[in-house]
């Protein structure tokens, strides 16, 4: 097990639906994890730089990203977060409804950790989230 | 310069002066030639009538006579010809020919000579005139403008065609590189000029689109080529140019140009919307479903029997409406990423069975692959899909009470190979033979045999792609055939296709 008990998620998601259902799987799970939840990139950005209304926000151990968000997409706030020395070292997981080839090309490229198709049925949702948490909180060492 | 003849009026047949004819050459000659023929007519008689040895004198006499008569005949006929010749000449109102003539030639042998030589000069020009006309109307034709210049001496021809497509009358200007690069557009001017610089200077040839305006006012766009040939000791000697209206296929090629940039936006929001369908129909898709199950948990116990029914017509709509899309989506990228490679079709079947390795075991099928399969060239990802939809729907398309029975088979057809994946399941009915390759076309009802009706549409899309067909085969008994062929070679796709 890692050193933390608890676990911070940034969820970088602007669909409410897609965002209760990574809710509801991670309160399914095992491991004991806060979500914090924030609509787009600028958000995200003000999170992680502890800016604006986020100036007591912790250091997420895990970002998941989607790649379809309004204003900035996915891919750019990843560009974003790894081009910054501070931030470059946090595990960013992207998290999209799109398979398209290029997507996943480009955010390997871009440093993504690793990339996730969301799944259609509910029960594919919250194993696939299971299976992230399981990895990042149980098999791998995150950074110090 | 051979090319200014070009512009010399034409002759004519009513225009050629005719030659003066020289009577007393002929009369002279005619007398002389009566006069021997008489002679010798009268000798003949003489022979026959006085054999006798003693009047052998009477044929001296005729020896002494003959010369004479025929002399005199001829200078008889000789002074009556060159009095028809004086008096024909004073008729024409030409001058006479010189008295001197008359001692010194008098049979005008060197006027009719000069006569002969002028005929057959003017023959001679007649046939070039024709033969440059010829090159003229060809030069018409072929709008192409020839030019060709002394580079020494600096002094140049311009074909008629060369000043048509400059809008100029030929005659009407010199033919000067300063007065063509007038004609060039002052946009262009300034290259043009450097290539006329570099032309008078170095050897070699040179090709150049430009554009010129007429005196009208009209812009027009030329294809230039220039090439400059060498005298012995190798220095630039000659200018040869050739001009060529391209106005209208430049058009053309702008019209093609501005068609391939259409297709290439229309192909960019094919490829847009492909990807708006993945991602953006799915996304409330999979939220409508994900919530209906949630919900269909939490209300487990509280749910009578019509609501769960509800809840499983909603979950199956959106499972339903899931396959379309990734079918479409499937369907809209066949083509779109090209890896055409040689691969052996025996690793497609392989690969696809593998894919269906769970359909075959749930049916208890028996699938024969014919053991020799070919080395295709095509994309191998699409032909293993291809195979998978083939014999997917072998299995599924299978008779309730009977185990699918699959097999793949490959014929050699001379510059292609065919295909045959039979079955002895349900069969398609001659008269559905074609619709079946149409897009979201089903035959049966969704309870009976679940599909999207995109399966064969993509199968068709991808054969089509490779170059070969598919068809229904029409076969006796059970099941069904489809038989398709593949090219053996490259396929080249055609142009726009």
């Amino acid at each position: 097990m890692a050193s933390k008990d608890i676990h911070d998620i940034l969820l970088v998601e602007d669909d409410p639906g897609d965002a209760g259902l990574v809710r509801i799987a991670l309160r399914r799970s095992r491991h004991v994890c806060r979500l914090h939840h924030v609509k787009d990139g600028g958000e995200a950005m003000d999170f992680l730089r502890r800016a604006a209304a986020h100036g007591q926000a912790p250091r997420p151990d895990l970002i998941l990203l989607d790649l379809n968000l309004p204003g900035r997409n996915g891919h750019e706030i990843l560009e974003e977060i790894r081009g910054d020395t501070t931030l470059s070292s946090i595990p960013v997981v992207i998290l999209s409804t799109s398979g398209a080839d290029r997507d996943v090309k480009k955010a390997y490229a871009l440093g993504a950790s690793s990339y996730v198709s969301k799944p259609m049925d509910v029960e594919a949702f919250t194993a696939a989230i299971h299976s992230i948490e399981d990895f990042w909180f149980g098999t791998a060492q995150l950074p110090p | 310069m051979g090319l200014a003849v070009l512009r010399a009026p034409e002759v004519t047949a009513g225009t050629i002066p005719r030659p003066r004819e020289r009577i007393a050459a002929r009369l002279g000659l005619l007398f002389a030639a009566l006069a021997a023929i008489l002679v010798g007519i009268m000798a003949l008689a003489v022979w026959s009538l006085w054999p006798d040895e003693a009047d052998r004198s009477l044929g001296w006499l005729l020896a002494g006579l003959v010369p004479l008569l025929v002399g005199l005949s001829f200078l008889g006929g000789l002074a009556i010809g060159q009095r028809v010749d004086r008096r024909l000449a004073a008729l024409d109102g030409s001058p006479p020919p010189p008295a001197a003539e008359r001692w010194s030639d008098p049979l005008g042998l060197a006027a009719a000579l000069d006569d002969l030589g002028r005929r057959f000069e003017q023959s001679q020009r007649a046939a070039e005139q024709r033969s440059r006309a010829l090159v003229a109307n060809a030069e018409r034709v072929a709008q192409l403008g020839t030019s060709e210049r002394d580079l020494q001496s600096g002094i140049g021809v311009w074909s008629d065609e060369f000043h048509a497509i400059l809008g100029l009358v030929p005659g009407s200007c010199v033919s000067s590189q300063e007065v063509f690069l007038e004609s060039v557009h002052p946009g262009d001017r300034a290259e043009m000029a450097e290539i006329l610089r570099s032309t008078n200077a170095e050897t070699g040839c040179r090709e150049v689109d430009f554009r010129i305006v007429r005196p009208d006012g009209e812009v027009r766009m030329l294809h230039g080529r220039a090439e400059v040939s060498c005298d012995a000791a190798g220095r630039p000697a000659r200018l040869k140019a050739t001009i060529q209206d391209i106005t209208e296929r430049k058009r053309l090629e702008n019209e093609l140009d501005g068609l391939i940039r259409e297709l290439w936006r229309s192909n960019e929001e094919l490829e847009q919307f492909a990807y708006v369908a993945s991602h953006d129909l799915r996304q409330p898709l999979r939220v409508v479903g994900s919530y209906v199950s949630l919900l269909e948990e939490e209300l487990m116990g509280s749910l009578g029997g019509e609501s769960l029914e509800y809840m499983g017509f909603v979950r199956d709509g959106v499972r339903r409406m899931d396959r379309l899309i990734t079918d479409l989506l499937a369907y809209s990228r066949v083509g779109r990423v090209i890896g055409d490679a040689p691969f052996t079709a025996a690793e497609a079947v392989r690969s696809a069975l593998a894919d269906l390795q769970i359909e075959i075991e749930d049916s208890d099928a028996t699938v024969n692959v014919a053991e020799a399969l070919p080395t295709l060239y095509g994309d191998r990802g699409e032909m293993e899909r291809l195979f998978l939809n083939l014999i997917g729907n072998a299995l599924k398309y299978r008779r309730p009470d009977q185990a699918p029975h699959v097999s793949v088979e490959c014929e050699d057809a001379g510059d292609q190979w065919l295909f045959r994946v039979r079955d002895n399941g349900i069969g398609i009915p001659p008269e559905h033979a074609e619709r079946v390759f149409g897009i979201f076309q089903r035959l049966h009802a969704r309870d009976e045999y679940e599909g999207t009706g995109v399966g064969l549409a993509i199968v068709k899309k991808i054969i089509d792609r490779h170059g070969g067909t598919i068809r229904v085969e029409p076969h006796d008994g059970p099941g069904a055939v489809l038989a398709f062929s593949w090219p053996k070679g490259p396929h080249q796709p055609e142009a726009g296709g």
